[in-house]
């Protein structure tokens, strides 16, 4: 595929009416009151076949490959001033994907039926306030009943206060996670919402298991359950989580040009002053670096030349990515004075949205200890062949 | 031989980056694991998973040369170096 930006014409033809009516007339009423993108948006999307893109062609998708996937997304993101949309839309189909991964047909083919016809909305649920060695959630198993009882606290759901279905990701009597395949309906399940500082329209909740009892045929993953997560949800993720917002980022540069084009200073248009194009240049290279990056990651995935349990570059492309929208947003800001900082310009919003992936998708500086941690490694690995190469 | 851990590990084994373990004889690279897991038994359940084999997610080396899980029956010797490096886990 080519990462050229030609536009969001694709999506335009297909979706964008929707977008329009359905996600940008309510923008910023949802970011208010932090309202979800009601899941009626969501099945629209699924009659179109949004979801049936990026499915594999065995399960009846068209099996377009994940940098494909990627540009979809960041098309989306463009046209849609509400970027949690197209950030519950990669939620929603990975969820898909990660069922297909993991789960036996048998068990979880129904389920992915009313996923893929927007039926049914899935999330997950992993995060838990600690590290990975350290969760808390239980599964005791009833060899009695045949049935497990979860506990769980699981915060920052994304999509959780309208999922119906939840991959949970529970500490097991050893050292790992299992995952388990919850209902909202599920005696024992609820949800809270967490109110954040952007992406709020993302219907971000805490989910707690309070003794729920379950078929053990909801087990998805008996063993080796944090591998599972890296493999197909984490790591496969790193990198896609940012294509929404590479789309936004653009917007925002046209927003802020559309601004210095109109506002005259000194007998001259912003637009015109060398110091203003300076920095435009620099939201641009900003930009297409990031995409440079993010779309490199998701092609080495699409040609399986990528680490499935940790990958370095698509680590690497998030943590670009994420300083860059991040410099676009304040570089715009910077740019476009008073009217910047109204909150009819939306570039307040957009920062306030493109720092939820500080955290997100692990965080930045987190990022950085394990590239550092990973760079340090490979240079010992060498060091000690050619020390036993030496010795030999 | 030595055995190396990196750093998310470490509190198993007491805050050790580096370990000398004893072989007791000839040992493969999977025998050797063993040997340390003995040595530091909370190492067990974070090393292996319910079928007894080692996670998905670690990259293990030996003398500086990764291995492919199916290399790791290859013999090992009182010189040599062990390296265990997990796949960074994080949401
Ligand atoms: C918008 C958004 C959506 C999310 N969606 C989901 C979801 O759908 N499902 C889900 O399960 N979770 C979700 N999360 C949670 C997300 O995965 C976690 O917030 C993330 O993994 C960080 O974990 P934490 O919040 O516990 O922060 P911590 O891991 O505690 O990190 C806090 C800070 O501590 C430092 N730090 C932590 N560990 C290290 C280390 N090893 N080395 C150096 N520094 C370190 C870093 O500076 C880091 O910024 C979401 C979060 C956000 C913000």
């Amino acid at each position: 595929m080519t990462m050229d930006w030609q536009g969001a014409g694709q999506i335009e033809a297909v979706f964008g009416s929707l977008i329009a009516q359905e996600i940008n007339r309510h923008t910023v009423e949802r970011d208010a009151q932090a309202l979800p993108v009601p899941n009626s948006v969501f099945s629209a999307l699924a009659d179109k076949g949004l979801f049936r893109n990026y499915l594999p062609k065995h399960y009846g998708g068209q099996g377009i490959g994940i940098a494909q996937w990627g540009s979809m997304l960041e098309q989306v993101g463009y046209l849609s001033t509400d970027v949690a949309f197209p950030f519950l839309i990669s939620v929603r189909m990975s969820f898909i994907l990660f069922l297909i991964k993991v789960g036996a047909h048998e068990r979880v083919g129904p389920s992915i039926d009313q996923l893929l016809n927007g039926a049914a909305f899935g999330a997950f649920a992993y995060t838990e306030n600690a590290d990975a060695f350290s969760f808390q959630s239980t599964a005791r198993y009833d060899a009695h009943t045949r049935t497990y009882v979860l506990n769980a606290r699981k915060p920052y759901v994304t999509g959780g206060l309208t999922a119906d279905l939840f991959a949970v990701f529970v500490a097991s009597d050893s050292r790992d996670l299992q995952v388990f395949l919850v209902e909202r309906n599920d005696p024992g399940v609820s949800t809270t919402p967490m109110q954040l500082g952007g992406v709020r329209s993302l219907g971000t909740a805490l989910v707690k298991l309070d003794n729920v009892v379950l078929d053990e045929q909801r087990l998805l993953v008996q063993t080796d359950g944090l591998a599972a997560a890296q493999r197909h949800f984490l790591n496969c993720r790193r990198s896609l989580q940012a294509c929404q917002f590479l789309g936004r980022a653009r917007a925002v540069i046209e927003d802020t040009l559309g601004y210095l084009q109109q506002t005259v200073r000194y007998q001259t248009c912003l637009a015109d002053m060398q110091h203003v194009q300076a920095v435009i240049g620099e939201m641009y290279i900003a930009l297409e670096t990031a995409r440079s990056a993010v779309f490199r990651a998701l092609e080495r995935q699409d040609n399986e030349q990528f680490d499935v349990d940790w990958d370095v570059i698509a680590s690497a492309a998030k943590y670009c990515a994420v300083e860059s929208i991040n410099q676009i947003a304040l570089s715009a800001l910077k740019l476009t004075g008073g009217w910047g900082y109204t909150a009819d310009s939306g570039l307040g919003r957009a920062h306030r949205d493109f720092m939820s992936l500080f955290a997100g998708a692990d965080p930045q500086e987190k990022l950085k200890v394990d590239l550092g941690v990973r760079m340090i490694h490979e240079f010992e690995l060498l060091n000690q062949q050619r020390k036993y190469q030496e010795g030999r | 031989m030595k055995i190396k851990l990196s750093g998310n590990l470490a509190r198993f084994v007491d805050y050790q980056r580096e370990l000398d373990i004893e072989l007791p004889g000839e040992l493969t690279v999977n025998a050797a694991i063993e040997q340390l897991v003995n040595a530091y038994p909370g190492l067990h359940d974070v090393i292996y998973d319910k079928q007894g084999d080692i996670k998905k997610g670690y990259l293990i080396a030996y003398n500086g040369k990764k291995l492919e899980p199916n290399q790791r029956d290859q013999p090992v010797n009182a010189q040599g170096c062990i390296d265990l490096f997990t796949a960074v886990a994080g949401g």
